[in-house]
């Protein structure tokens, strides 16, 4: 026969786990508390719109053997019926409407979870509470076994909510009136409730009046003082925020300093004017990491845990707003402040060609003011366009240090486009400037600003071209001799992706266990015979003018290979084992052919 | 080290991930080779791979892992436990993609596969991973009681550190349950990556596209405009998901073969720049069909084109004739089928081609 059983729960293993590892940290629980308290006096707000005397009030508490921290709020308060309801079952929440089951937009919490954050710093939770609807005031002690008590106090207590909660041994460093001021001002400085800290019976209001997000912006200087204060830095400048998507309201102030994508985010995320969290994925475009927020949301979704949002579809239309609000901002400076737009542009280099590579639409706008890597210095993107018609680029760093050097000599432009997004915004110039023309450079374009020999050149390096194409046929390099400058340099070596891929993958044949190493070998058939790398020797160097004139066959052999391991090794090109080889025995041979000479 | 490298180093730890890491790290990589420091040497093989995997065509991988295994083997008593799980992550992706290379036979396959499964044991990790590329392999290579079998035993063994992430085995079940044709074990399965409640880098962006494949191939044409209107935006910023073109393509040829030119025109550099094969079939079969259907459904024999520089029949002025894109595409996927028809002992690429060209032809909808 089939039974029915029901689940049993570790209350205590649930509670440890949803109070100690879903937060990301202990001082969350001030958030969460103050969240209660918001949402308790807004429901009271609720049920008497005259009522404007919403109160929080926070103040410490030591006694021979204890330290305490209290919560006091003068909202709706709990009958006795509500403790067992919303207090004492974990999921639920008082803020959901009994009929629907959905929660008030005004409310900021969700889960009925948020008071077991305390028990991250306390050892139980002491509530005091009086509902607006009861006469009777009750004592609610809940343990983190999972167990409660509740005692009714009678009448004469005032409407309201207390929490009391004594710090464990290892949390008394909360204890601490500057770290509570701190505390209550980062996670509640924008609740639309007064805040108030008591120490010794005197009241301090902890947050503003009004929120930054909520003042006029009319004067500038106020909103970037009001930013530096926030952030504890100075700002270039400040770009106002708006989402209809999420309700979003807020700043980014331009940081003043270069920073990486990769940086720490230090926001203020708000949601319904309670600090959330400092950083959060999605809500702003992956490109704008040279802005710091503060932003309060009144639609977005918050996760359980509260240290970000739900991504669905309103983030990322919020998103889109966002970008699209600092994109305006930058294409408004770009007519109005070009000064600021330079300099937001030299300071945000990496984030404004990211922006760029992205935003179609802003090419035109950003263009002339990135900087760019080119063999004749660092180049605008400005002199660029209006002092060559034909750009030649390279595809990595690597790649421009090898033939910079040539291009200069000639008096040739290079841009060096290795660097991240640099490759895409030159491929891009054509489609934007008419009249324009990019080319990334390959073998034959570096041969091409070479000079080419006369026929009686020809006939004096025809040898040293002929020993060198036989000494080099066995490592898939041709031999071309040209004029080049600069003359210091012996011979040039290139190559082009094929060839590159399969050098690769030979070393990697040769160095790699046979086991796996075998798995290369179909890509390396494929590549045979296809792919040749390039040794340009240059006619007007005198080492290679020596070599034209040697007779001896077998050093001159030595010569070549030494040359060509050189440039291996100045280019950084790993030695394969046969070049290893190579060099050794071209040494030995040097120094035997010098010693019988 | 040098100043060079690390100067390299700082670069490539402010960039973004992307492919244009990689080639940073290709180059760096060279000089760490060159001078010879081996946590460079170890971690930014991984970082290339890790990188490739993410953002490439995955050929790195392939190119990658052999030396990157042999320099762990070869220093076993230098590397960290971190290493070790690297090199098995590493293990983890070529095995995930090797099929992906006609290049690469399947004699090797398997036995990379099993000595995958020989370390995992060794170093004391799950065969949850094991089982679940068997059965990729074994779905791949049309073996439906095999990949069952594979896919029992995977259930069987424990999550740990090696495992797929919850978002990538919930997309592997859905792959699963789509190839035994169990739709509402499916649709179960990718419930809490349509929720938004799972997802990673690449979840649910492929989930989508395995759905609208289902949907193409039962011709539910409602389904996959759904599908399409919602999720190619996932997919068309990054050329490592060049494969998952394939159902955007294919339903645009079944329903309107001119919304299907801008993604033709917009990713036909990433196949063509591509060296990953199965990719490219996917890409140029889809595409050889779109073509098709523009050349039944309109009597204009050229259009106006901005293709990349480097199409083989590239048009300065960008005036294409539509018989030469057909033509194009048309070798292109013949002849990387018939690569990996040999390659697998069986007709796999041609009947792929061929259930690609039926499900244009029996659902077109113009």
């Amino acid at each position: 026969m089939e039974k029915n059983y029901l689940f049993k729960v570790n209350l205590g293993g649930m509670i440890d786990i949803l109070s100690n590892h879903l937060y990301s940290n202990h001082h969350v629980f001030v958030r969460e508390v103050l969240q209660n308290c918001v949402d308790a006096i807004i429901a009271r707000k609720n049920i008497d719109s005259s009522w404007n005397e919403g109160k929080i009030s926070i103040s410490l508490i030591e006694d021979m053997d204890s330290k305490t921290i209290v919560f006091e709020d003068n909202g709706i308060g709990l009958t006795e019926e509500e403790i067992h309801k919303f207090i004492s079952i974990l999921g639920e929440s008082s803020k959901k409407d009994l009929i629907s089951g959905k929660i008030q937009e005004d409310f900021i919490g969700h889960f009925g979870i948020g008071l077991l954050s305390c028990f991250m710093v306390s050892q139980e939770i002491n509530l005091v509470t009086r509902s607006i609807n009861d006469t009777e005031s009750y004592h609610w002690i809940g343990k983190p076994d999972g167990t409660y008590t509740i005692k009714n106090l009678g009448s004469g207590l005032d409407y309201g909510t207390t929490v009391y909660l004594r710090f464990k041994e290892d949390c008394e460093n909360y204890y601490d009136i500057d770290r509570v001021f701190r505390l209550i001002k980062y996670y509640g400085s924008a609740l639309p409730i007064p805040i108030y800290l008591i120490n010794n019976g005197v009241e301090v209001r902890v947050n503003v009046e009004k929120p930054i997000w909520e003042v006029d912006n009319s004067d500038e200087n106020d909103i970037l003082a009001m930013g530096q204060e926030l952030f504890g830095e100075e700002f270039i400048d400040y770009i106002p925020l708006e989402s209809k998507a999420g309700l979003v309201k807020g700043y980014a102030f331009i940081l003043s300093h270069k920073v990486g994508p990769k940086a720490k985010k230090s926001h203020r995320i708000y949601l319904k004017n309670m600090l959330l969290t400092e950083e959060v994925d999605k809500l702003l475009p992956e490109w704008a990491f040279f802005v710091k927020c503060v932003i309060n949301s009144n639609g977005l979704r918050p996760t359980a845990s509260r240290d970000g949002f739900y991504e669905d579809e309103a983030l990322l239309e919020t998103q889109k707003e966002l970008g699209q609000c600092i994109v305006n901002y930058l294409s408004r400076i770009a007519t109005t402040d070009t000064k600021k737009l330079s300099k937001i542009v030299e300071i945000h280099d990496l984030a404004i060609k990211s922006l760029v590579v992205e935003n179609d639409g802003l090419y035109k706008t950003f263009f002339d003011y990135l900087l760019f890597q080119t063999s004749q210095g660092i180049k605008t993107g400005f002199e660029l366009r209006t002092q060559y018609y034909r750009l030649q680029y390279t595809d990595t760093v690597e790649k421009f240090k090898q033939i910079a050097p040539i291009f200069t000599a000639q008096n040739k432009l290079l841009i060096n486009g290795g660097y991240v997004y640099i490759t895409e915004i030159i491929e891009k110039l054509p489609d934007v400037y008419t009249g324009q023309w990019v080319e990334l450079v390959d073998n034959s374009d570096v041969m091409h600003i070479m000079g080419e020999l006369t026929y009686a050149e020809e006939e004096l390096s025809f040898k040293l071209i002929k020993v060198a194409n036989v000494v080099l046929n066995k490592f898939k390099c041709k031999a071309e001799i040209k004029h080049f400058k600069p003359i210091e340099l012996p011979v040039l070596y290139t190559i082009d992706n094929d060839a590159m891929l399969y050098r690769d993958l030979v070393e990697s044949r040769e160095k790699t266990k046979d086991a796996f190493g075998d798995i290369l070998d179909g890509f390396i058939n494929e590549f045979e015979g296809n792919s040749y790398a390039n040794l340009c020797f240059n006619y007007d160097n005198p080492v290679v003018q020596k070599l034209m004139k040697l007779t001896d066959e077998e050093a001159l052999k030595n010569y070549i290979t030494l040359l060509y391991v050189q440039s291996l090794l100045m280019g950084h090109y790993p030695l394969r084992n046969n070049e290893m080889q190579l060099l050794n025995d071209g040494i030995i041979s040097l120094v035997e052919w010098g010693i019988n000479k | 080290m040098s100043s060079q490298l690390n100067q390299l180093l700082d670069l490539i730890s402010d960039i973004p991930d992307g492919s244009k890491k990689i080639t940073m790290l290709e180059e760096a990589i060279r000089l760490a080779d060159y001078e010879n420091i081996l946590p460079l040497q170890l971690d930014l093989r991984y970082e290339l791979i890790y990188n490739s995997v993410f953002y490439g065509d995955r050929l790195k991988i392939i190119t990658t892992f052999p030396r990157y295994l042999s320099l762990i083997d070869d220093n076993i008593d230098k590397v960290t436990e971190e290493d070790i799980l690297h090199q098995l992550w590493g293990f983890k992706y070529i095995l995930d993609h090797a099929v992906d290379f006609y290049q690469i036979s399947w004699s090797k396959i398997n036995s990379l596969t099993q000595e995958f499964k020989n370390r995992c044991i060794q170093y004391g990790y799950s065969l949850r991973y094991y089982y679940e590329i068997k059965t990729k392999h074994n779905m791949y290579l049309k073996k439906i009681d095999e990949a069952k079998d594979s896919f029992d035993r995977y259930w069987q063994c424990t999550k740990d550190e090696l495992s797929d992430c919850d978002a990538c085995e919930l997309d592997f079940h859905v792959q699963y349950y789509l190839f035994i044709n169990d739709y509402e074990l499916a649709m179960k399965a990718a419930k809490p990556i349509f929720q938004g409640e799972l997802k990673c880098k690449e979840v649910p962006h492929i989930t989508y596209p395995k759905f609208l494949l289902y949907y193409i191939s039962q011709g539910r044409l409602q389904e996959s405009k759904e599908i399409v209107d919602k999720s190619y935006k996932l997919i068309q910023n990054n050329e490592s998901f060049l494969e998952y073109l394939e159902g955007y393509i294919t339903y645009y040829a079944m329903t309107n073969p001119l919304m299907g030119i801008k993604i033709f025109t917009d990713h036909l550099k990433w196949a063509l720049d591509s060296r990953n094969e199965r990719h490219k079939l996917v890409f140029f079969t889809t595409s050889w069909q779109l073509w098709e259907s523009l050349a039944t459904l309109s009597r204009k024999k050229e259009y106006l084109l901005s293709l990349p520089e480097n199409t083989p029949f590239y048009s300065e002025k960008g005036k294409y004739k539509i018989g030469d894109i057909i033509s194009y595409c048309k070798k292109q996927a013949m002849l990387i089928a018939a690569n990996f028809d040999r390659r697998d002992g069986m007709g796999n690429a041609l009947d792929y081609i061929n259930s690609i060209k039926a499900n244009v032809t029996n659902n077109r909808r113009w």
